[in-house]
């Protein structure tokens, strides 16, 4: 039942890439990102269950993802170091009301996209902020001085 | 609190034991399942299939194996290969048959050898193939598990004589998983 297996290293990969991806492609995405998310799916489809057409198959397949999700979710609140691996850790991007540039760069992080998140919080002026932040989640956290 | 109000906070406080025992649940009978599949997939068990067993019989100077699935899953590729020998070789044609009713859980790629005849004999389906070289006849049956099985099936393999009488058989049962 090599399907687990096949699973469990399709998850793993994943976990990797979406780890490795800048974190604003988890919540915003441009066109040529969307390509691969729309895809990704039936590209690793093949390679967990293969030919397998079986009921059987596809609740292997599903089981071995919610297992591992399972898994990781106990592991990241029971550790918390595990939590930052996992998940990764918030980022200072503007601190009184001036961009961080090294951390925009790092992120890659346009300041176009900033200053749109500013706007979907109401911010007209990045002066009036104390802090920003970017969250493990990819959302920007606007902390007003 | 009124029907009306306009208050966001459940009505009751969720009793936090079930939901634990609800989240434990779910984790544990993944764990099983999982731990089952990775069982299966070391061969450290064989339930979920794809498992091959060996069935033999003698008879009539004829010694007759069968490898068939004894545990499969829709489309994927079963083992079915037939072993006849006889010592000191064959005189003539080897005639096996097969029950019919097992071939309509298979999508066939085919068979090799290929038969020099086919035929229907009741419930039988009937190959005719040219004697060997050596004293074992080695046939292989290259088919996978039709995609729209959703059980099992059971089937026989026997070798007849030029009389169709049966000289040895064997039967085995293939079970799907769905």
């Amino acid at each position: 039942m090599e399907i687990v297996v096949r699973a469990s290293i399709i998850f793993f990969f994943l976990l990797l890439l979406t780890r490795g991806m800048k974190k604003r492609s988890l919540t915003n995405m441009a066109p040529f990102e969307m390509l691969l998310l729309v895809t990704l799916g039936d590209i690793v489809q093949q390679g967990v269950t293969q030919e397998d057409m079986s009921l059987t198959g596809a609740v292997l397949a599903v089981s071995t993802f919610a297992f591992w999700i399972t898994v990781l979710t106990w592991a990241t609140w029971r550790w918390r170091r595990v939590g930052k691996l996992v998940d990764g850790v918030p980022m200072v991007i503007v601190r009184d009301g001036v961009p961080i540039d090294e951390v925009l760069a790092t992120e890659r992080l346009p300041l176009d996209e900033l200053h749109e998140a500013a706007r979907q919080e109401g911010i007209a002026d990045l002066a009036e902020v104390r802090f920003a932040i970017l969250e493990p989640s990819g959302r920007i956290s606007f902390i007003k001085a | 609190m009124s029907p009306t109000s306009s208050s966001t906070l459940p009505d009751e406080t969720p009793s936090l034991g079930l939901r634990r025992a609800g989240y434990t649940i779910t984790a544990a009978l993944l764990a099983l399942v999982v731990g089952i599949a990775a069982a299966d997939a070391i061969e450290a068990v064989a339930i979920l299939g794809v498992d091959s067993r060996t069935v033999s019989a003698n008879g009539g100077g004829v010694d007759l194996e069968v490898t068939y699935g004894a545990v499969s899953r829709p489309a994927l590729a079963t083992p079915f290969d037939i072993e006849v020998h006889q010592a000191g070789g064959f005189d003539g044609p080897v005639r096996v048959a097969v029950d019919r009713e097992y071939f309509r859980m298979w999508d066939e790629n085919g068979l090799v050898p290929a038969p020099s005849a086919e035929t229907v004999m009741g419930a039988w389906l009937v190959w005719e193939f040219d004697p060997p070289l050596g004293d074992t006849l080695r046939v292989t049956y290259d088919a996978r598990i039709e995609p729209a099985a959703q059980e099992g099936r059971s089937g026989a393999v026997a070798v007849l004589d030029a009389e169709d009488a049966v000289l040895t058989q064997v039967a085995f049962t293939t079970r799907l998983w769905p």
